[in-house]
């Protein structure tokens, strides 16, 4: 009798089981929430950024307190220091793990991938994964996520300028190079690993080694080789008309910032392609600032949450990346005055009234439309062309050999 | 006393201290030579030591850090010994005033280097100044002190947070020196220069010698401010091993450990070199 | 009297122009060049302190925390081996005092990044015992210093005679020695106190983020251009460490008048 049940059991069930994995998470993820109601997430990630800082302890914060009764910590930490941090934990063995969520992309989660340091698949145990268009986000940098980090945002590279101080900004990497000489000292970059400056040189090398598709197909040493001599050449012989004559370059983006700020230099460099308008809105940049791309392409790319192989609260961590997910931290994260950030969302997937929602939101006027940023929109390089980008600068542009 | 009881009062201090800093010593030391590195092997011990001396950067960061020590070390020292010296001389009662002079022993070393960049940028207030007494034109005439190979930065910082420590040291000292002694000398007509190089400089000198080692491995060493202040090219060694232990491959990490050892060698060398010396120099000089 | 006006000048240009600055600086968030003096003062500095009292607060706790920590541990690591320096000569005295000076000597990262490995592996990484453990050891030698000048400071007469009168040991260090070496004690205090309070690297190395820290929670906006808000919680900074000594200043004052001892 005992097997009749059993099958009685199984035959109601199944359908059940069938069916999309949404409805078979929800009943995992109901759990998660339920094991994370109460507990800490600490968040570790990049600081350099106050806008984004108080988004995070403000809005995200206060909503997954709210609705999920956990207490998140933001601990700012670069990337490249807690995947160092996260190695050291594990090649050490024991003791437990600090970290819960990790804010992390390109040559960093390949490294971490690389070394076994973070958990998953995870993507498919969060329901709001399904508003996301997988294929968008199948690639970080050239490397297969296959789910092991979660999407949530996307960013653009962008050059911003004072409209009342600057008339004509160059509109390509030539006319920078041009622009550069005709105005000394009021340009840099920050120094290589930072982000925004490792990004700056990927473009330049995107841009003088005539784009982006030949990358595309991994990392290929004769074709580094090959064109890495055009990079250095541009870099160098902008060298002497830099700020401080190149011999010295801002340590992180905020440094430049602070420069920007000040008039120092002329030219700002961002990857956040609203930030221009979060910092008027700030009262931090005059009214006149406006953000510029070049026609030879802006790089774009998505970032990620994940949890590390050790994080003490997983299941808090998956809650958190999910209410990232969902459409009202994608708006508010989307909104000019809170980051600017643009969302990794499917519109197509969304309701009506939500989609209405993204596509009337106000960017502001400092922030160019979404047309003219997709329209010179190229994909990140590889990362191992990254980590070689970034030693030989070290060695070829700053210590000059 | 019984002769295992010093033994067991030093315990408490003994553990700790041989636990981390004596057996931190010996990692760093290990690591440096491609043991205790997890799942790595080298093949060469000197791998990391090789790699130091393989390229320029290693001792051209390495002199910039003796050079900012020096100079900030030796500067501290000339204008904290004036001051402290300057302030025994005063009355007491406009003593209690100068007290000012101990804030930047409060503030810690990341905000003087904050300071210094507020101060010394080409949008900062010394060129504020400079542009209001019709010095410069505008603010691109304000000479680069910032991030500059000169280190000018980073000296003027670590003056500022060293100069009231050499005040506090030596002041400490000259509140032991017996006021009759200079009475006497001025009654047999000596001036004050010669006052102050014979009899007030001997005695003061120990405490100098002492600032001076301290302040000088310190500055040296020293990590905080010339983080917040912001590299240059070659940088301080303390930004440099930085860099090899966070930001590089985990495999590169022998090459921190080993710029460390030689830090450690080279503070060992350089207290033993500057006690013989100043040894050497007090004994040739008369005794009162 | 020209000599002491020309002192205070040149005192109150190095030391205290600076916190007039910072003061300036943190009511005015759009003070730019050339302004000597900023032209429009704002309280957007204080908003950021309102917006985000509970972090700064909480990191502000946890520095204090770790600093008393370090204060109690390096009292308790030094007061024994005080005595005997203060008191007995043995062989290689000399040596040993030099030697446990050292920890104050020494670059900190020489050591602490070998000392992080081993606490990775005795699990005290990213605790708080760790970072009080760690900074105890560059700060111990402060402690000692002032307990063995303490002890020298007054002799052997007061322990033996409260001995005679049949005082335990420990009622001898509690009742007699301790109110002696106050004035040590405290001077000791205040340096170790101050360096544990004021130290970043070895925190953010051992404490790995994990243990909050105002030098942590203020070194990123140092970096930023948020100039205001930055000298806001400098000022703090200051202000923190000077109010904690001036209240423990009253109160020793007050005990020492009660005793008679003022």
């Amino acid at each position: 009798m005992r097997w009749l049940m059993h099958l009685a059991v199984m035959w109601v069930f199944l359908p059940g089981a069938l069916n999309s994995a949404v409805a078979a998470d929800s009943g995992a993820f109901a759990d998660m929430v339920q094991q994370a109601k109460g507990s800490e997430v600490k968040w570790f990630m990049w600081g350099g950024s106050t806008t984004i800082n108080s988004w995070v302890d403000s809005y995200v914060a206060e909503a997954v307190k709210e609705k999920y009764g956990i207490t998140l910590k933001r601990v700012p930490a670069d990337a490249a220091v807690f995947v160092n941090k996260l190695l050291t934990e594990k090649q050490a063995g024991g003791g437990k793990g600090s970290m819960d969520l990790l804010w992390i992309n390109g040559e960093n989660f390949k490294n971490a991938m690389e070394n076994g340091l973070l958990q998953g698949p995870l993507t498919d145990l969060l329901p709001n994964y399904s508003l996301v268009d997988p294929v968008s986000v199948e690639f970080d940098f050239g490397y297969p996520v296959r789910g092991y980090e979660i999407p949530y945002g996307r960013a653009q590279f962008v050059f911003e300028y004072d409209s009342a101080k600057v008339a004509n900004p160059p509109k390509t990497f030539a006319e920078l190079k041009e622009w550069i000489k005709k105005n000394p000292g009021k340009f840099t970059y920050p120094k290589p690993p930072d982000f925004t400056g490792s990004a700056f040189i990927r473009q330049v090398f995107y841009a003088v080694s005539g784009g982006y598709q030949q990358y595309l197909a991994g990392f290929d040493k004769g074709l580094y080789t090959g064109n890495l001599p055009k990079m250095w050449e541009y870099l160098n012989e902008l060298k002497p008309h830099l700020w401080q004559q190149g011999k010295n370059y801002p340590k992180d983006v905020a440094a430049l910032d602070t420069l920007f700020e000040r008039g120092e230099v002329l030219l700002n460099m961002s990857y956040h392609q609203a930030s221009a308008q979060g910092k008027i809105l700030q009262g931090r940049y005059k009214d006149t600032v406006r953000t510029l791309v070049m026609t030879d392409g802006s790089i774009y790319n998505t970032h990620f949450t994940a949890v590390p192989f050790n994080a003490p609260n997983r299941a808090g961590a998956l809650v958190v990346a999910n209410f990232l997910l969902s459409p009202e931290a994608q708006l508010s994260k989307n909104h000019p005055a809170n980051w600017g950030d643009f969302t990794v969302l499917d519109l197509s997937k969304l309701s009506g009234e939500e989609r209405q929602k993204f596509q009337t939101l106000d960017l502001g006027v400092a922030t160019l439309p979404l047309a003219e940023l997709g329209r010179v929109a190229v994909p990140e390089i590889p990362a191992e062309y990254l980590e070689h980008l970034e030693k030989d600068w070290e060695k070829l542009v700053l210590q000059g050999k | 006393m019984r002769p295992s009881e010093p033994l067991l009062r030093l315990l408490p201090l003994l553990l700790p201290f041989s636990l981390v800093f004596g057996c931190g010593l010996v990692i760093t030391l290990l690591q440096s030579f491609g043991f205790l590195m997890f799942s790595y092997t080298y093949d060469d011990l000197f791998f990391a030591y090789r790699e130091l001396f393989a390229d320029s950067w290693f001792l051209r960061s390495a002199a910039f850090s003796l050079y900012v020590a020096a100079a900030s070390s030796g500067l501290s020292i000339a204008i904290g010994t004036a001051l402290a010296y300057a302030l025994w001389k005063m009355p007491e009662r406009y003593r209690n005033f100068a007290i000012v002079y101990k804030i930047p022993l409060v503030l810690p070393h990341i905000a003087v280097g904050f300071l210094a960049v507020i101060f010394l940028a080409k949008t900062g207030i010394l060129a504020s100044i400079a542009f209001h007494l019709g010095l410069i034109d505008s603010f691109e005439g304000f000479p680069d002190l910032l991030y500059t190979s000169a280190g000018i930065d980073l000296i003027s910082a670590y003056i500022y947070k060293e100069t009231p420590f050499v005040m506090v040291m030596v002041y400490a000292m000259l509140v032991r020196f017996d006021r009759r002694q200079i009475d006497t000398a001025r009654m047999l007509g000596a001036g004050r220069l010669r006052i102050f190089y014979t009899l007030i400089l001997p005695f003061i000198l120990p405490a100098i010698n002492t600032t001076f080692i301290i302040l000088f491995i310190f500055t040296f060493g020293g990590f905080d401010l010339p983080f917040v202040l912001g590299d240059s090219y070659p940088g301080m060694l303390s930004i440099r091993i930085y860099e090899y232990f966070f930001q590089k491959d985990l495999a590169l990490r022998p090459v921190a450990m080993a710029m460390l050892s030689l830090i450690f060698v080279f503070s060992l060398f350089f207290i033993g070199m500057y006690l013989r010396l100043s040894a050497s120099l007090a004994r040739g000089v008369r005794k009162l | 009297m020209m000599g002491v006006v020309s002192i205070f000048a040149v005192l109150l240009l190095l030391f205290v122009l600076p916190v007039i600055v910072l003061l300036l600086g943190a009511f005015s968030s759009s003070w730019a060049f050339p302004e000597v003096f900023p032209a429009v003062f704002d309280l957007r500095s204080l908003h950021y302190l309102a917006q985000h009292g509970q972090d700064i607060g909480l990191s502000l706790l946890s520095s204090c925390l770790y600093s008393f920590g370090t204060v109690v541990l390096t009292f308790g690591m030094t007061i024994l081996p005080a005595k005997l320096f203060a008191r007995t000569d043995f062989f290689g005295k000399n040596f040993l005092e030099g030697m446990l000076l050292a920890p104050a000597l020494i670059p900190p990262m020489a050591f602490a990044m070998g000392a992080h490995f081993i606490f990775l592996r005795l699990g005290i990484a990213d605790t708080r015992v760790g970072v009080i453990l760690i900074l105890s050891i560059i700060s111990y030698p402060y402690m000692l210093r002032a307990l063995t000048a303490g002890y020298q400071a007054y002799g052997d007469n007061f322990a033996l005679c409260a001995k005679n009168l049949g005082a335990s040991p420990i009622r001898i260090l509690v009742a007699v020695e301790l109110p002696l070496l106050l004035p040590a004690l405290l001077a000791g205090a205040t340096i170790v106190f101050l360096v544990a309070f004021s130290e970043y690297f070895l925190v953010f190395l051992i404490g790995g983020g994990t243990v909050p820290s105002y030098s942590g929670y203020i070194f990123p906006i140092l970096n930023s251009s948020e100039r205001s808000v930055a000298s806001l919680l400098t000022l703090v900074f200051l202000a923190l460490p000077i109010v904690f000594f001036f209240v423990i200043d009253r109160l020793i004052y007050r005990a020492n008048r009660r005793r008679g001892m003022g």
